[in-house]
Parts: structure tokens; C-alpha cells; sequence
């Protein structure tokens, strides 16, 4: 039944949908006609104001009748055809400027024109100062005065061009009713408008970044001084780049240290753009849904939403613009610099100064561009402008899109600026976004008129102004508090995924393996031999902390005493869980009697001789039968190179000092135990000699190819040798060279020839590359941890780590041979 | 070998905490009950009165007591009261008061009245105890100093508390200063019988006792606030300071904790402490005496099994005997007990078993009754091996907790199989209530360790400093107002047993002085100079001070300002011996994440140790207080040498 109903309400819809297709291709082919009549076919907008008016009457109501429609792909392209034609016809009216009207709304507007108010627009460039001069309702004058090159650009200089321009003009600042300022680098501030003050003065005077538009209020101020009563006249700034608004959403990277704010973005224009367009479209309230595109020499794009841009794409890290390259992928601009294909210097120009489309085409220039498009290109050069042309269009709606995904409602997209003029760019971004929303086209910019209905209204309503100094407090607090929330820890210790069996290969990965084993089975407890041992406490202390790792437990074995003294300065909880405190004078023979009965299962070096630790170990091993002919005592490291995208077990670096043949490949089955646990499948085992060839005055490499051909039947490792450390470890050196083994760089052991060669290796890495590594001392399967004083807190938390991975391992295998 | 003790509250640890929350919820009602154990002229009504000025609290202050008569009671006439160890002359109590109460007439017909001192060198001898308990019985107060002090330090002591009479016994008293103190009129000089310097011209005891007229004196009532005596210590903050001890709450605690750590089948005390210590004044002769147990006086000063010990004449005596010692000497026991196990040969052996048959150790000493450990935390593996040899019962080897400060016993282990932990400091004395706390004045959770505070006031609490009436509450109350400073680091397990962790304040000898840190501390604290202060000592054993000022300084200039005012405030408070070495002036002090100051970081840095990057600072909570102290020497702290 269900389906059947189901079946016909699709069908009922596709009639509809039918009929609605039908309607719209109708409705488009005679708006269309329209247009081209507003247009003169063809031609610019012409006419008599009057008449203007009257067309601006019509489309308004058909706008308005519009946007009740159901929006399709087709409704959607001429609502936006629609206003971007109104406004078309707003800005052709001679008599009063519609911008204006729409800016400041029919209450605000008949004021200006009744009380016949003047505005002086202040927008400083860096070759140039933009003014314009607005008297009621209608823009009077609009300049560029250049700087001229044989004086000093200096406020005083602009200022005393500006004076000679109104003399020029036969204006006069005693009849200023207000100046309006484009905001320079002050303090971070939401948008809006603001009276100058003396903190924003303060703020000006070490700013942020140095820019022409910093000028703009001390130019101000200073012509303001020229008024017969200079306190009458209203000095604003509106909407400065340094605008932050976003929400703490847009705040995130994905890299917590880096955090995004909302500035450097073309906010004024943005602002502007969005009110003007709202009124265009019948909006009662200012603001509107939107995401507008301010597309000039810099480009940015903002996402409005009741009054806030909640997110943007500022001008540097969003869209490429003119000469800057916009978002890079991060891993292919580290490859380039790691390859030195490009230097910090040259990423520094691209992002600021000479990337985009200067960096593209050789140009910053897109009128010349397109220009050269159509006159002069070769055939290939036209292919490639138009794959620039492609890709710029897309990347602008792709980062439209990228804001309109916020699941707010999208009344339109806006988009202004220079290249706004460019039919070859707009008509691309408009196929783009491909009728999913109305595409409103306001070319150029309109921040002189936003300055300016800013200040007016702010002189009609007081209460709009708002207070600099309260504003960008409350920001910064907000923002420190949103930090606060950004920086909140979840996880202390990083919770990296891995597979159970795939090989380990680094510390990190070592110690979650660990973690992962100890969630399985239990918390092993660790004897420390001579408790009273601040390095062997403060490893025990990282390797017991509820929230971060949980590794171990501790049996404290020694003087009770002097360990209480070391639990009080370090904060041990002696709980007898986490730590207990075992009072003993023979901290060897208690801790393997605890370890005999199953209490602990890993044995630590605390305040006691290495020497004295072992021999207690071995003796208690024979005593028990455990150990066998095969066993030695040796040290196994693991090193975790930065550089290098595997484990490396070299040994022995600490307690067999000129270790013979036999006890070489004892050493190496102790590492193939280490190799086994860190799931190392295969490893292949370089046996390290100066020289990688069999050479009589060389004993080491001897030994190094008898000790292989010992292991040259086993399936379960590859060992070679002689080696030389470089072809053990380098691929390329290995190739070159011409060595014909299997490990060419790729050694996951290293056996080392003697104490001497074995420590030097140790050292050199943990000091000079600054490798991580983790030790353990193995004694048949007995694990021991020996941390030292020049240990790093990672280190000998990886120690405990391994250990205890270890004594899993064993334990594990001893049960399986035991089935 | 070692069981790790299971922490379930068994059925006495229970019951015992159930009185001891009664005692601090009742304190005062605990406390009359408490003083109605002992025998009052005049029984208080007041119980305890918290003043919170000078004087941090009167006890039983309109009680009247006559100490002789609590002890000396007709029931118990003819127990011995003393034993001299090694000759076995023994004085049951009714001898004893007879002695006593012709010295007191004797001291009495010399002019020596109520209140006034007398200063008793070497009290560890039968004579000296006569003489304290005279002095008690006139109402004089008795001034116990070793003979060890110097003659210089006797010098100080004897113009600080300006005694009217002075017993001296014991060899290392010179006769050039015996007869300087024998020519000041101010005094009368009685020196011990047993050995008399040649040609002194002291009064010798026996001449002292017999020149009394009569049958002798009879004691007089004394108000619960008299003092008793004053125990000297030279040993803080480099000026000797003498600590009043009021009759009626010392006589009141000490009988309380006396009944509580000892057996009720033990019947004498023999203590290695001398009687110029709280432990061994206490708990070696008063407490004894007024529980009617016999003090066996002993001569040695080590207490070795061999040297001492086995001097005891009738060594029978030893199993009703509680030993009172300290780990130091029980440590040299269980040296002695392992060399003489060693050279146990068979041979040997059989002979010796034939000698001594109910010997069960190969020393030849037998077991005690109980063994009290106090002075140091005992290490539990010795606890057990001392308890294995010498005791029937492991439980019998108690620890006891105590200060100077504290006059009585306030932590003890009590000999009972479910109160007591080797190792452990034992419980807390009923009526006192203690808190473990951080540096910052916060609470500690359970095993996590901190300064033993005792909140409020208990009994057997000095009245104070002789001759200086703020200094106790100066050096004791300040850190944390309303809180005692032990100074000693613990914590309280899950079953409610304190444990020790270590001395919180470092003695730090300059010349003749020994300087505690943390007396030093208690001193810049109270002067409002700066809102925080750490004292330790550098490698050259002098006093390095970092304070954090009141308000955060600018400048170098106000650093130094600040630390030239800290340096004239010791100056004038203790002495030019007492100016630090170095004072550091820095914003924040290293702490871990409970909240303690970590020492030995200061301490590190103080002896200029430089710490480097691989050093594990993870456990301090504000590392760039470390790095401000370290890498900012020259600009963000300012040592001034």
C-alpha cells in the first residue's frame, strides 16, 4: 500500500516539476527580453532618472514576487540576474546615489537629504589617497589624489594635498558635518562603526602591520583641526580589516597550535556589499544570509549570518588572488622545501607577494590577461589562460561553497570587486555554482558609500557608535577564552591507532602497544632494586599516572626511610597499589624473591650496582634451573631515529665489553627476542664490521661472516655480515657501492663488534640526531630496566614500556609451549 | 620473608577509631575524664580555654594538683620505684618520698621556694630524680640539661633561666667550672655523692639530704598552670629556648598516653633516653612513676646489649621490663645479634644453651616485655628482626611519636595485634586531632603525603618560651593559622596509621649555631615582608632564602630592596650568624602537583646545580618557576651575594 502511494506522489511531483519547468523556461525568455530592453540591447543603462525609478519599482516587486517562488536551478539564476540588474540601475542614477539610499534606509536617507549633510571620505593607498565627498544624499566628488614623488609620503603631506583639493573643489571643513575614516591596523574588533578615540590612536601608533590605510584617522584628526569647531565635526571609522567576528568554529585548524582568526579580509566592502544587497532584495532588516565574494587584487570571501561574518577566507590563506597564492597543500609545499626546490623565502613571496596569478601567468594584471586573451595569444597561450581562468573560477566557488556548508540558509551570493567587472571570470564562477543559489553581481567596490552611510547614520543615531576600547577587550577575552577551550586537553597521552600485529615503529607506538597489552591482561608491577633512587623514581612516576600512562605498578625495594623522604618531594601516593614500599637491607635477594613468588615481574636498577643486580639475577636463574647454556646477559636498545621510518635494535652498548664469537650470537638471539616483540617480521639483522667485505687485517669482519653463516639457513631472519654501518643503514650508499646482500639500508639489528664501537654508536645517535630510544637488559627472559640519570623522561618511560611488552611476550610463550 | 599487610580495618583498629572520633568530637569532656585519673586538690571545672593570643591555650587552669601525691600513693608504698640497674640497689616508692621530701625541705631551708629554677645537670642518676621530684614537691621548677653542653652553652642556659640552685652529677663537668658556679652567691650547688670532683667545694647529696631538718617537707598544692619544668633546646633558629611544660596538662596527657602504649603486665621502664628529653622525662620517669611502675636506671649512654644490658644485675627483671630506645640502638642490637648468631658454633652453642638455659638469644639477653621505639621512624625490617629476637610477640615492639614541642606522645602505635604495623608511626593519641597537609594549607587525601599538622590545642603543649613570650606561637602556628607545624612530613594510610616521610627542615650548623630552616621560614613568614619564603641549605651548609614579594618587583633595585629587608629582619631577630648567604627574589616558587614545595629542587639550585633539559621536572606543576629561577638569574631573579 505504502509503495503504491509512494509510487504516485513521485508521479504527482514530476507533473509538478513538469509544469514548473515549463513556467520557468517561459518566465525566463520574457524576463530576458526585458533585460535587454533595460539594457539597451546590449548598450549601458540609459534613460532619465525618472524612468529608472520607475524600472526599479517593477524589478523590485518582481524580485520580491520571486523569491516566494519554489527555488530551482532556474529561479535561482534570475533572482540573481534580476538584482544584480537593479542594482545596475541604482548606480545609474544621477541625481542621488541609490547606493546610499540603500545603505541607510529610507529613515536614515531623508534626513541626509533634508539636512543637505557633508561627509568627507578618507581611504589612503599606498601610491595614492582616495577621497570622495558626499553632500546629502548625493556623492559630489570622488578623487585620487597621488602622491607626489618628490616629497616625503607623510600624513602632513597627504593632509595638505587634501586642503588644496577642497580649495580646489571650493569646499569648505567648516561646514563638515563628518570625516569617515578607512580603518588602519588597530586592535582586533568586531564590525561596525567606531568613534576615533584615544586608545585607537594608541592602538595606531604601533601597529600590527604597516599600511597606508594607518593614515586614514591621524589624516583625519589633522583636517578636522581646520574647522572653525573642530569638535562638531564627527570623526568614524568603519569596518577596519582588522574585523573579527568569526565563530570559535572557524577558529579550529587541524593542527591545534595553529588557530585562525577572523581578520584580513576586505570588510568594509563585505559589510557593505551584504546590507546594500539585503534592501535591493526587499530584506526588512539589514542583514541577511549571505556568503560574498570580494573579488579584486586581493581576493576573500565572507559568510554572513544575522549581522556576523561567522566565518571567512581571509585574504592570504583562501583564494589565490592577483599576486598571492592562496591555500597550498601543506605536504607538497614540505616536500619542495625538503627537496630545496623552493627556499622559505620564495613560500614567503608566493603567500604575500608574488604568487597567484603573477606567479601563473606573469602577470597580476587579469584585465591584461583576458586582454591578451582575445588579442595576440598563441593558441597554446589562450589554453592555458583559459585553464588560469578555469581554475580561479573554481577555486572562488569552491570556497563559496565551503562557507555556504553551515547548514544556515544561503539567500544569495554576492560577488564585488575589480574582476567582478570581468565577464570571462564572473560568467565561469556563475556556471559554477551552477543556479544552487542566486549569484548577485555588484562590481567594483562600495566602501566610500559604506563610510559614509556609516557615519551618517551613527550622527542621526548616536547609540550605533560603538566603543573601541570595550570591544576589543571583550574580543580579547573572548578569544583567550575560546583558546582556553581549544587548548583543553582530552587525551594526555595520544591515542594512536594501530593494527595489534603490524610491526612497531616508533616509541610512541611502542608504548600504546603496551598500554593495548596491559588493558588485556593486567598492570605488571615493577621491583625498582634500591627504591631509594630519585632517576628510577621519576621514571616510575611517568610510568604510573592515572590519565596519562598506566604501565606499571611499583614494589620500592630498600631503604624505607630514605624512600619515603623521595615519595614526599615527588609526590608518590605510597598506596600499596600503585607503590609499595618493601623495607629491606638486601634489596637483590628480597626483589627476586618477590619476583620467584609472582609479586613483580619486571626487575629496575635502582640505587644499587649494575654488577650486584646481575650476579644476584644469574644466581637465583641457575638456582631455578632457567637458565641455559644459551643465555647471556646483554643490553638491547631501541632507537627511534627522527629521520628514519623504522625501528633500529642496535646492542651491546653496556655490559659485555669485548663480547667472542659465541657470546656475538648469543647477543644477537637477544635481540631477535626484542625484534619478535615489537612484531618485526623477518628482521633483518646487520652484522657491523668497518668494512663490508671479508678482510683478514679486519678481525671484526671475520667474525661477522661466520656469525651469518650460522644464521644463513634460519627462515625467520635475514643475517648478513660483514656490513659496513653506512650500507646497513642507507639504501642509497648500499646501492652505490654495490653491495650484493638483501639488506641494503633497510637493517632493522645492528650487532655491533664491541662495547667501545656499540656505545659510540649510542651515544652519537641519542646526542646528535636526536633519537629517542628504549633499553632493557635481557637475562634468559628475565627483563630488566636500567635507566640513567641522562635518560630523557620519554626514554625511560619507553624502557618500562618495552619491559613490560617483554615480560607479556615471555609469559605469553612460556604458556603457549606449555600447551 | 616480607607480607605487604593487608589494609582491612580489623574489629580493635575499628573500635579504637570510634573513641578516638568520640575524643575529638567531646574534646573537653574527653579531657575531664582524661584529668579525673589522677588524684586533684581542687578538681577543674574549666577545661580547656583557647586564647588565641600569646598564650595559645590554657588547660585545667582552676584545677590545683600536688604532683608527689599522684605519684606517691600508700598502696603502692612498697613497690620499687627505682632500680639502679647494674648495682640493683633498688628504692620502693615509700623510701623514695621519704628522700624526697627531705631534699625538698632542705632546698626549702636554703631559701628555695615556689617558682623558683633549678638546674639539674645529668638528671640520669637516682639523686637527679630526688631533685626534680623535690623541686616539684616545693613548687620549684626543674631545668634538665645534659653534661654533654658545653661549658659555654651551660653559661647561656644558666643566664636565661637564672636558677637558685644547681645539682650537677655526671664526670665531664669541669672543676674549673664547678667552682666558678660555687662562688656566685645566687646559687646553691648540690653535686651527686657517687662521684665527687677532688677538693669541691659543692655540697655533696648525701650532706644535702641530711642537713634537712625534720621528717621533712610536705608538698604543697600546685595550680594546674605552674610550670613543672623547662626542657632546653639550643638546636633552632641558633637561640637556645627553653619550653614551659604546665603541671596539670602534662601530668593529665602523659598519664593518658603512658596507660595506652604500655602493656598492663609490663611493670618497669627502662629508657636509653636521657632525662632531659620529652621522650625520656616523660615516658622514662614521670609516666612510670605516676602509673606506679618501677624506673630502672641505667648507666650507660649506648644501651649495647652486651655493654649495658647484660650489666643488669638481675636480669629476670627484663621480662616484665618495656625497653624505651631508639632505632639507632636497636640497630647496633640486631649488629650484635647477627655477630653473635655468626660465631654461634655448634660446639659453642651447646655449651651456652647449658649455661643459660631460658636464654633464647645467643647474646644471653632473654626477651622484654615490650620494646618502645621513638626518635626516628624504625625501618619495618628491622622492627621485625629486633621483634623475632627480643620479643614474644612482633605487635610488642611499638613506635612513639613525639616532639619537644608536643611534651607527650601524640602518634603511637599501641601494642596490640591489629594496632600496630612495623614501620608505621602508629595512631593518632586520642584527643589530638591532626590534619596532613600541603604547603598551601591544603587537605591531604588518603596516602597522600604532607606536613603532620596537629589542629587546635592539646594538653601537654608548652606553655611557651621562657622569657620570650611569642616566639612559640611565632615558630609554630604561623604557616598555617589555627595549625601546629610539626615540620615533619607523613601521611595517613587507608587504615588510619600515620607514616613518616622525612624531616621537612634542615639543620644547617654556622659556628656554634645549628640553624633550623624551617624555624627561619616560620620567622620571615610572620614579618610580613613577603608572601612566600622557602630556607634551605647550599652545598657549603649556609642558608640560601627564596621569598616572593608581596607585590611583583620591576626592577632589580626592588629586589634588592626586598632582600636587603629580609636580611636585616634575621639580623635583628636572631643574629648576624643567621643572614643568608643568598636570598632569591622570585615571582613563584617550584611546587609539585599536591601543592609541597619542592625542596630538593631548591636545594639543587641553591648549590648552584644546573639542571639540564633532560632533567625530569614532569612532577613540578609551575615549570617556569624552575626556569625563572635557573635560566633568569641574571634578570628575572636576582641573587644577591
Amino acid at each position: 500500500m505504502i509503495q503504491k502511494a509512494l509510487i504516485e506522489t513521485v508521479a504527482e511531483l514530476n507533473r509538478n516539476s513538469t509544469f514548473q519547468t515549463t513556467f520557468e523556461r517561459q518566465l525566463e525568455g520574457t524576463l530576458n527580453m526585458w533585460f535587454e530592453e533595460i539594457h539597451d540591447h546590449g548598450e549601458s543603462i540609459r534613460g532619465n532618472d525618472a524612468d529608472i525609478r520607475k524600472t526599479i519599482i517593477d524589478l523590485s516587486s518582481l524580485v520580491v514576487s520571486l523569491r516566494k517562488v519554489n527555488r530551482s536551478e532556474k529561479i535561482n539564476r534570475l533572482i540573481g540576474k534580476s538584482v544584480t540588474i537593479l542594482s545596475e540601475l541604482e548606480c545609474a542614477l544621477k541625481e542621488s546615489n541609490g547606493v546610499l539610499k540603500h545603505l541607510l534606509r529610507s529613515r536614515h536617507y531623508g534626513r541626509a537629504d533634508k539636512e543637505n549633510c557633508s561627509v568627507l571620505v578618507l581611504n589612503p593607498g599606498s601610491t595614492s589617497t582616495k577621497i570622495a565627498f558626499f553632500r546629502g544624499v548625493t556623492k559630489l566628488h570622488e578623487s585620487n589624489i597621488h602622491i607626489s614623488h618628490d616629497k616625503e609620503d607623510s600624513i602632513r603631506e597627504r593632509a595638505a594635498s587634501i586642503i588644496k583639493w577642497f580649495q580646489e573643489k571650493g569646499l569648505s571643513f567648516d561646514t563638515l558635518d563628518g570625516i569617515a575614516c578607512r580603518g588602519g591596523f588597530i586592535a582586533p574588533v568586531p564590525s561596525g562603526t567606531y568613534s576615533i578615540t584615544p586608545e585607537i590612536l594608541k592602538d595606531l601608533h604601533s601597529p600590527r602591520i604597516h599600511h597606508a590605510s594607518n593614515m586614514a584617522i591621524p589624516i583625519g584628526l589633522e583636517l578636522a583641526e581646520r574647522a572653525k569647531s573642530p569638535k562638531e565635526i564627527l570623526l568614524t571609522t568603519t569596518d577596519p580589516v582588522v574585523c573579527d567576528e568569526v565563530d570559535i568554529v572557524d577558529r579550529l585548524t587541524g593542527f591545534v597550535k595553529i588557530k585562525r582568526d577572523g581578520s584580513g579580509a576586505h570588510y568594509l566592502n563585505h559589510k557593505a556589499i551584504a546590507k546594500y544587497v539585503a534592501s535591493l532584495m526587499g530584506e526588512e532588516g539589514e542583514s541577511t544570509s549571505v556568503v560574498t565574494a570580494h573579488l579584486g587584487g586581493g581576493m576573500s570571501v565572507a559568510r554572513h549570518h544575522q549581522g556576523r561574518v561567522v566565518s571567512i577566507l581571509d585574504a592570504f590563506s583562501g583564494v589565490p588572488s592577483a599576486n598571492r597564492a592562496g591555500h597550498l597543500d601543506m605536504p607538497r609545499v614540505l616536500d619542495a622545501i625538503r627537496d630545496n626546490e623552493i627556499t622559505m623565502k620564495e613560500l614567503e613571496a608566493a603567500t604575500y607577494s608574488k604568487g597567484g596569478l603573477l606567479s601563473l601567468t606573469g602577470t597580476n594584471d587579469f584585465r591584461a590577461l583576458i586582454g591578451f586573451l582575445n588579442r595576440g595569444a598563441s593558441e597554446r597561450q589562450q589554453e592555458k589562460i583559459r585553464l588560469v581562468l578555469n581554475f580561479y573560477a573554481r577555486k572562488i566557488a569552491s570556497a563559496i561553497y565551503t562557507l555556504a556548508a553551515d547548514g544556515l540558509p544561503v539567500e544569495s551570493v554576492i560577488l564585488s570587486g575589480g574582476l567582478s567587472y570581468s565577464h570571462e571570470l564572473i560568467s565561469r564562477i556563475e556556471k559554477n555554482i551552477a543556479g544552487a543559489y542566486p549569484v548577485v553581481v555588484v562590481p567594483g567596490s562600495i566602501e566610500h558609500e559604506s563610510l559614509a552611510a556609516s557615519l551618517l547614520k551613527c550622527r542621526f543615531e548616536p547609540e550605533a557608535l560603538r566603543d573601541y576600547a570595550m570591544e576589543r577587550d571583550q574580543l580579547a577575552e573572548q578569544r583567550k577564552r575560546e583558546n582556553n577551550l581549544i587548548d583543553t586537553t582530552i587525551f594526555e597521552r595520544k591515542i594512536l591507532y594501530t593494527g595489534k600485529d603490524t610491526p612497531v615503529t616508533s616509541l610512541d607506538q611502542l608504548i600504546d602497544m603496551t598500554c593495548m597489552e596491559i588493558k588485556e591482561n593486567f598492570v605488571p608491577i615493577t621491583g625498582i632494586i634500591g627504591g631509594e633512587n630519585e632517576d628510577a623514581l621519576l621514571a616510575a612516576k611517568r610510568a604510573n599516572q592515572r590519565g596519562e600512562y598506566m604501565i606499571s605498578k611499583f614494589n620500592l625495594i630498600g631503604d624505607s626511610t630514605k624512600i619515603n623522604e623521595f615519595a614526599y618531594e615527588y609526590d608518590l601516593v605510597i598506596d600499596n597499589d600503585n607503590y609499595t614500599i618493601i623495607d629491606t637491607e638486601d634489596p637483590v635477594d628480597e626483589a627476586l624473591d618477590l619476583y620467584d613468588r609472582g609479586l613483580i615481574h619486571i626487575l629496575m636498577k635502582g640505587n644499587i650496582k649494575t654488577e650486584k643486580m646481575l650476579h644476584g639475577v644469574l644466581r637465583y636463574l641457575k638456582r631455578m634451573g632457567k637458565l641455559t647454556p644459551e643465555d647471556l646477559v646483554s643490553q638491547v636498545s631501541v632507537m627511534d631515529i627522527p629521520t628514519r621510518n623504522k625501528l633500529l635494535i642496535i646492542s651491546d652498548a653496556a655490559i659485555n665489553t669485548y663480547p667472542d664469537l659465541e657470546k656475538r650470537v648469543k647477543i644477537l638471539n637477544n635481540t631477535l627476542k626484542v625484534a619478535r616483540s615489537l612484531n618485526i617480521q623477518k628482521p633483518q639483522v646487520a652484522i657491523i664490521s668497518a668494512i663490508e667485505n671479508v678482510n683478514v687485517s679486519v678481525e671484526s669482519s671475520i667474525d661477522a661472516q661466520q656469525i651469518a653463516d650460522r644464521f644463513k639457513d634460519r627462515t625467520d631472519c635475514i643475517v648478513e655480515g660483514p656490513l659496513s654501518l653506512d650500507v646497513a643503514m642507507e639504501r642509497d650508499i648500499a646501492v652505490d657501492k654495490g653491495y650484493q646482500g638483501r639488506i641494503k639500508g633497510s637493517a632493522d639489528i645492528l650487532i655491533l663488534p664491541d662495547i667501545d664501537a656499540a656505545n659510540v654508536l649510542y651515544k652519537t645517535l641519542t646526542t646528535q640526531s636526536k633519537a629517542s630510544c628504549a633499553s632493557v637488559i635481557l637475562c634468559g627472559n628475565v627483563p630488566m630496566v636500567l635507566t640513567s640519570r641522562g635518560d630523557s623522561a620519554q626514554s625511560k618511560l619507553a624502557s618500562i614500556a618495552l619491559a613490560a611488552k617483554l615480560y607479556f611476550d615471555f609469559s605469553n610463550r612460556v604458556n603457549k609451549d606449555g600447551d | 620473608m616480607t607480607t605487604v599487610m593487608q589494609q582491612k580495618p580489623p574489629d580493635a583498629l575499628a573500635r579504637y577509631f570510634n573513641r578516638y572520633e568520640n575524643s575529638i568530637k567531646n574534646k573537653e569532656l574527653f579531657w575531664k575524664e582524661a584529668a579525673a585519673a589522677l588524684s586533684w586538690n581542687q578538681f577543674p571545672e574549666v577545661i580547656c580555654k583557647e586564647s588565641g593570643e600569646q598564650e595559645l591555650a590554657s588547660w585545667f587552669s582552676d584545677g590545683t594538683i600536688t604532683p608527689t601525691d599522684t605519684i606517691f600513693k600508700t598502696d603502692r608504698y612498697h613497690q620499687p620505684a627505682i632500680v639502679d640497674g647494674a648495682s640493683g640497689r633498688s628504692f620502693s616508692y615509700q623510701e623514695l618520698f621519704e628522700k624526697v621530701c627531705r631534699a625538698a625541705q632542705a632546698l626549702n631551708d636554703r631559701g628555695m621556694k615556689k617558682g623558683d629554677h633549678i638546674l639539674i645537670i645529668n638528671p640520669s642518676c637516682f639523686e637527679a630524680m630526688v631533685m626534680m621530684l623535690a623541686a616539684a614537691a616545693l613548687g620549684a621548677v626543674s631545668v634538665p640539661v645534659p653534661d654533654s653542653y658545653s661549658e659555654s652553652l651551660l653559661h647561656e642556659i644558666i643566664n636565661d633561666c637564672l636558677p637558685q640552685g644547681i645539682f650537677i652529677s655526671g664526670k665531664r663537668i669541669t672543676q674549673g667550672f664547678l667552682e666558678a658556679m660555687c662562688h656566685k652567691e645566687e646559687y646553691i650547688v648540690i653535686q651527686a655523692s657517687d662521684r665527687p670532683h677532688p677538693d669541691s667545694s659543692a655540697t655533696d647529696f648525701n650532706a644535702f639530704l641530711n642537713g634537712g631538718e625534720g621528717s621533712g617537707y610536705t608538698p604543697e598544692p600546685l595550680s594546674a598552670e605552674d610550670p613543672l619544668f623547662l626542657v632546653y633546646s639550643h638546636s633552632s633558629s641558633g637561640n637556645l629556648k627553653g619550653l614551659i611544660y604546665r603541671v596539670g596538662g602534662y601530668l593529665v596527657q602523659l598519664n593518658t598516653t603512658f596507660h595506652s602504649i604500655i602493656t598492663p603486665e609490663s611493670q618497669a621502664v627502662l629508657s636509653s633516653f636521657s632525662l632531659t628529653s620529652s621522650v625520656g622525662l616523660g615516658y622514662g620517669f614521670w609516666g612510670p612513676l605516676l602509673a606506679g611502675k618501677t624506673v630502672i636506671v641505667s648507666e650507660g649512654k649506648g644501651l649495647g646489649l652486651k655493654k649495658d644490658i647484660l650489666k643488669i644485675h638481675d636480669k629476670s627483671i627484663l621480662e616484665k621490663t618495656v625497653l624505651l630506645t631508639n632505632p639507632e640502638h636497636l640497630r647496633q642490637f640486631k649488629v650484635e645479634l647477627e655477630e653473635a648468631e655468626e660465631s654461634d658454633d655448634p660446639e659453642e652453642g651447646k655449651k651456652q644453651e647449658a649455661v643459660e638455659e631460658e636464654s633464647i638469644s645467643p647474646t644471653g639477653v632473654g626477651r622484654f616485655a615490650q620494646i618502645i621505639s621513638s626518635g626516628a621512624p624504625i625501618p619495618p625490617s628491622l622492627a621485625r628482626y629486633i621483634a623475632k629476637h627480643l620479643l614474644e610477640k612482633e605487635w610488642l615492639l611499638t613506635n612513639m611519636w613525639i616532639q619537644s614541642q608536643s611534651g607527650t606522645s601524640v602518634i603511637h602505635s599501641i601494642p596490640n595485634e591489629s594496632l600496630n604495623i612495623p614501620g608505621a608511626l602508629g595512631l593518632p593519641a586520642l584527643g589530638v586531632e591532626f590534619e596532613i597537609m600541603t604547603d598551601m594549607g591544603q587537605h591531604c587525601r588518603i596516602n597522600e603525603s604532607g606536613q603532620i599538622m596537629i589542629s587546635g590545642a592539646w594538653p601537654s603543649m608548652p606553655g611557651g618560651i621562657w622569657g620570650r613570650d611569642s616566639l612559640f606561637k611565632t615558630l609554630y602556628f604561623t604557616r598555617i593559622p589555627g595549625y601546629f607545624s610539626t615540620n615533619d612530613a607523613g601521611r595517613i594510610d587507608a587504615a588510619g596509621f600515620f607514616w613518616f616521610m622525612g624531616r621537612l627542615d634542615d639543620m644547617i650548623r654556622i659556628s656554634e649555631h645549628s640553624i633550623s630552616t624551617s624555624d627561619i621560614e616560620s620567622l620571615i613568614f610572620s614579618s610580613d615582608l613577603v608572601s612566600n619564603a622557602a630556607v634551605v641549605g647550599n652545598r657549603n651548609n649556609e642558608l640560601t632564602v627564596f621569598v616572593v614579594p608581596l607585590s611583583p618587583c620591576e626592577t632589580s633595585e626592588e629586589r634588592e630592596l626586598i632582600a636587603e629587608k629580609v636580611k636585616t629582619y634575621l639580623r635583628e631577630k636572631i643574629g648576624d650568624f643567621a643572614c643568608p648567604e643568598e636570598i632569591h627574589v622570585t615571582q613563584e616558587l617550584p611546587r609539585t602537583r599536591s601543592g609541597k614545595l619542592a625542596r630538593n629542587l631548591l636545594r639543587r639550585i641553591a648549590a648552584r646545580e644546573l639542571l639540564e633539559e633532560k632533567d625530569d621536572i614532569g612532577y613540578i606543576t609551575n615549570p617556569d618557576a624552575v626556569n625563572k629561577l635557573l635560566g633568569g638569574r641574571s634578570h628575572d631573579t636576582e641573587s644577591i651575594d
